[in-house]
């Protein structure tokens, strides 16, 4: 992992996506974690190389203005604690409520991306959310797109934003 | 007050959630009715039964604001309060929903009791007024 960094920082380095439409990014994953956990998420630095975890991830996309596909990766006992915040009772890991929790956390999340990007004249509308449960998971994202994992920490434990970026469909 | 509560969200946990939170406002004592989709909502609506309807909006088959764009084509059912419960936050789908299709009311995932309270609270009075009007009217005239 880098040092910590802002994900402004990261995303214009890497040429990913226009920097004012991170912000609102920035402000939905503030938003979103804020109002679950109760506290705002601190951005670790850049997850460059894929640990080997128990986990479960969140993908979904949000096209229009954008052509953005977020991922939200959980290991095994950031889900669980995130899953009793965000539920307000206790889910067991591999359970099928489970995958409705992670599911329902990247639909917020992009839910927030929509109203934020929206707020800057952006019009997206979003998928519904997959979800994939296992251990030592690894998106293989198609090599043209530009994408970056960037590892955040919560009092629940820590976690994972993914991002890719494709051509706009509108 | 007695309410039948149609709660359709194709995530389970999700129907858990907005059916605790309900129970925790006291507003009423709920009895649920849990629908998948706005397909699976459609077989379970009858505007007789159910007192009032919770609609996520994304859902597979057919979406929430599908759903209350029909249930409102149906003139039976129009005053049955529907309350969208949804991740969608943009302005534009609030519009589509309230001045649109029809909802009576808009939540916002994630909430709070105190939120859902706030929200629900004036619905479920305007239930309890129709409720209370209904045994007058007129045949308490005809008793005077």
């Amino acid at each position: 992992m880098t040092t910590p960094e802002t994900l402004s920082a990261v995303c214009a380095a890497k040429g990913v996506t226009a920097p004012e439409y991170i912000e609102g990014l920035k402000a939905a994953m503030a938003s979103t974690f804020g109002a679950i956990s109760g506290a705002e998420p601190v951005l670790l630095g850049e997850s460059i190389e894929s640990t080997p975890c128990e986990g479960a991830i969140g993908i979904i996309s949000v096209v229009g203005g954008v052509a953005w596909s977020l991922s939200l990766g959980f290991p095994r006992e950031t889900a669980i604690a995130l899953a009793q915040k965000f539920a307000g009772f206790e889910i067991e890991f591999e359970s099928a409520d489970m995958g409705d929790v992670v599911g329902e956390l990247a639909n917020v999340l992009a839910g927030d991306v929509v109203a934020q990007l929206d707020m800057m004249g952006v019009r997206v509308s979003m998928s519904l959310p997959t979800v994939a449960r296992g251990s030592d998971i690894n998106i293989m994202l198609p090599g043209a797109l530009s994408s970056l994992r960037m590892c955040y920490s919560l009092p629940e434990g820590q976690f994972w934003l993914g991002l890719a970026v494709g051509r706009p469909t509108a | 007050m007695k309410l039948r509560a149609l709660v359709i969200d194709d995530s389970r946990v999700m129907r858990n959630m907005v059916m605790e939170s309900l129970r925790r406002t006291q507003l009423a004592e709920f009895e649920f009715v849990e629908a998948e989709d706005g397909a699976d909502a459609v077989t379970k609506f009858n505007p007789k039964v159910i007192d009032i309807v919770f609609a996520d909006w994304n859902m597979p088959k057919m979406s929430g604001i599908e759903f209350v764009k029909k249930v409102r084509a149906t003139t039976k059912s129009t005053d049955v309060p529907i309350i969208m419960v949804t991740s969608e936050k943009t302005v534009a789908k609030i519009e589509e929903a309230l001045d649109s299709a029809g909802a009576n009311a808009y939540i916002t995932k994630p909430f709070t009791v105190e939120y859902v309270q706030k929200k629900v609270g004036p619905l479920i009075e305007d239930i309890e007024k129709k409720r209370g009007q209904k045994p007058g009217g007129f045949f308490s005239k005809l008793m005077d």
